[in-house]
């Protein structure tokens, strides 16, 4: 089904509303992504300039998740950054450090968490951001990084294993 | 099922850990005006301020008419970098082809990097060709070393006119691209030296129809995949060639069919990035049609270096040494090798874990730097690092300093202790 074209102040509302609405998710996971501030921030910059763009597709596809949309383009930019980035070796800890100071009370057992994510290999990384971290379904989750949902399933359950491995002695799931 | 406990841990952890990485709303705004070229409507604006902002856009709008997208848009944290911005060349180089049209709008050289902005416009119903750009450096005879570094698409390797890559657009009107020397032994003489570059694409195009895998990209080491696994990936390549298609994986990259396709064994031991393409070429997948090619002269602007050498000791005992400071207008490349005296062990990184180094310009700001640590055969290891600058410095400000300190000492922009204060290294350049 088409949608009829949306007149540019509207585009521009939208777009506004998006922004205000999902910039702060889209540089969190973007920074988790790459693990670099300045990047993060770029990569946010770039999402909304290529959702701008794409405001054609978004009205000419019938979207029903604007969020699962945008961090779709958010994840396709990390990851030109990810192939464009041309030397890094980076101590995850110390770039943690040096983000702004946290607005609540951070426990070691987060930092572990969270350093172990950011550790994943990216197929596994990505499906714990958006399926677990955005709280997208699988589904979503499926069209996000363009794979099926038996291929997120199984990334999943290695994502989630590797994890409940790596928190050993730290954080334990198991009820 | 999704495992809720599992959910609220991650969204938990993840959500305090970065509780303070949020945009402000200055930076909401700029994200706004970026995407649209357009600024918010704030509910009350004063007739002046309308005014203002219709000169602008007039000056901007002049401004783009004349130079197309500028230095300046790519490397805006230069804008009030006066020396930078009195280097930017306006070319205006335009090459016209079969496939596409190229317009190359302006250069700057620092003496270190080179930054070129271009746009490029696809035919209409041109086949899709592969580009791959080939960027050179002359020093009188001499030809130099060059690597990009950064683009605003994606380059280094090779890129495809129009975008190939499923639901990815690139905006080829607005090219930004950094190019380092990459020896950094070579020293110019700014009043007397210049320095011609050459930036040309290869264009290529295939008459064979081009397809994608279907197939995830085996990711060598995971424990998942077998080797095996990583034959079979491959050999939907091999096959594709045999039967006279291009297959690229599912990001359009055309590396795995370059690498899969046969080629002379003698060219794997020389094989360094991205060299595969010249391997594709001694095949008869790939045929160079057309090269376009742009050449400029540039003054480099001086490079300022350390006076004297500098050696100091960490506080956890760790020696120093600098081995090499180069400083432009707009960046500061830095390598350091750090050795334990005493120890007949190698250094590991885990041993520049509890300490590191702050790095400022006297009277510039200084940006995170890019850095990359790598150990050396003989037992050292070394560190490389570039910062982005965005004004003139005669002196650098190195202060050692524990790693959970690092942060504050960068939002102070110096020591935040007395200790570290005492600790300061000054470095003066020439």
């Amino acid at each position: 089904m088409e949608r009829a074209a949306v007149p540019g102040m509207i585009r521009e509302q939208k777009l506004n509303q998006w922004i205000e609405d999902y910039s702060d998710s889209i540089l969190r996971t973007c920074f988790l992504y790459l693990s670099d501030q300045n990047q993060a921030e770029d990569a946010t910059q770039d999402t909304w300039i290529k959702a701008w763009k794409h405001m054609d597709d978004y009205e000419r596809k019938s979207i029903t998740n604007d969020k699962a949309w945008l961090l779709r383009i958010a994840i396709n930019t990390c990851k030109d950054y990810r192939r464009s980035a041309w030397f890094r070796h980076i101590d995850r800890n110390k770039v943690l450090d040096e983000l702004p100071s946290q607005l609540i009370a951070v426990e070691p057992e987060d930092r572990t968490l969270t350093l172990t994510i950011m550790d994943l290999p990216d197929r596994y990384k990505q499906v714990i951001l958006l399926y677990y971290f955005q709280g997208l379904t699988m589904q979503e989750t499926a069209e996000v990084i363009g794979a099926s949902q038996t291929t997120v399933q199984r990334r999943l359950k290695k994502a989630e294993s590797l994890l409940k491995v790596e928190l050993t002695g730290g954080v334990t799931y198991e009820g | 099922m999704k495992d809720k406990r599992l959910e609220q841990q991650i969204q938990h952890s993840l959500n305090a850990e970065l509780s303070g990485l949020n945009t402000t709303s200055w930076q909401r705004d700029q994200f706004f005006e970026n995407a649209t070229g357009g600024t918010k409507v704030k509910k009350k604006i004063s007739v002046v301020a309308v005014l203002i902002a219709a000169l602008m856009l007039i000056t901007i709008t002049a401004f783009a008419l004349t130079n197309g997208f500028g230095i300046l848009e790519y490397h805006p944290d230069q804008s009030a970098n006066q020396a930078y911005v009195d280097s930017i060349m306006a070319l205006n180089q335009t090459w016209d082809g079969k496939y596409f049209s190229a317009t190359i709008h302006e250069a700057v050289f620092d003496g270190m990097k080179m930054t070129f902005t271009m746009s490029i416009i696809p035919k209409e119903n041109a086949d899709p060709v592969f580009i791959i750009p080939r960027i050179t450096a002359t020093h009188g005879d001499k030809e130099l070393h060059t690597f990009i570094t950064h683009s605003s698409v994606i380059m280094d390797d090779g890129f495809w006119i129009p975008c190939m890559e499923p639901d990815v657009a690139y905006d080829f009107d607005n090219i930004g691209v950094d190019v380092i020397l990459s020896d950094d032994s070579v020293t110019f003489n700014p009043t007397d030296d210049q320095i011609k570059w050459e930036i040309s694409f290869d264009v290529l195009h295939t008459d064979w129809p081009i397809d994608y895998t279907a197939q995830d990209e085996p990711m060598i080491g995971e424990p998942e995949w077998t080797d095996s696994d990583y034959e079979n990936y491959e050999s939907q390549f091999v096959k594709a060639y045999e039967e006279k298609r291009v297959l690229l994986n599912q990001i359009a990259m055309l590396s795995p069919f370059a690498a899969a396709v046969p080629h002379d064994p003698s060219m794997e031991d020389e094989m360094e990035y991205p060299d595969y393409i010249e391997m594709l070429l001694t095949q008869d997948a790939f045929v160079i049609e057309e090269k376009a090619t742009f050449s400029f002269v540039a003054d480099p602007l001086p490079v300022k270096h350390a006076k004297q050498p500098v050696s100091f000791e960490m506080p956890d005992g760790l020696l120093v040494h600098v081995e090499n400071i180069s400083v432009s207008a707009d960046q500061i490349g830095m390598k350091l090798r750090i050795t334990k005296p005493g120890s007949d062990q190698p250094l590991r990184l885990e041993d520049w874990q509890n300490w590191t180094i702050a790095v400022f310009a006297q009277g510039a700001e200084t940006k995170y730097p890019e850095v990359n640590y790598s150990p050396d055969d003989d037992g050292s290891l070394h560190y490389n690092a570039y910062w982005t600058i965005t004004g003139e410095t005669d002196q650098l400000i190195l202060i050692p300093v524990e790693a959970e300190l690092y942060s504050d000492v960068i939002k102070n922009q110096g020591a935040v202790t007395e200790e570290q204060q005492a600790r300061t290294i000054r470095i003066d350049l020439e």
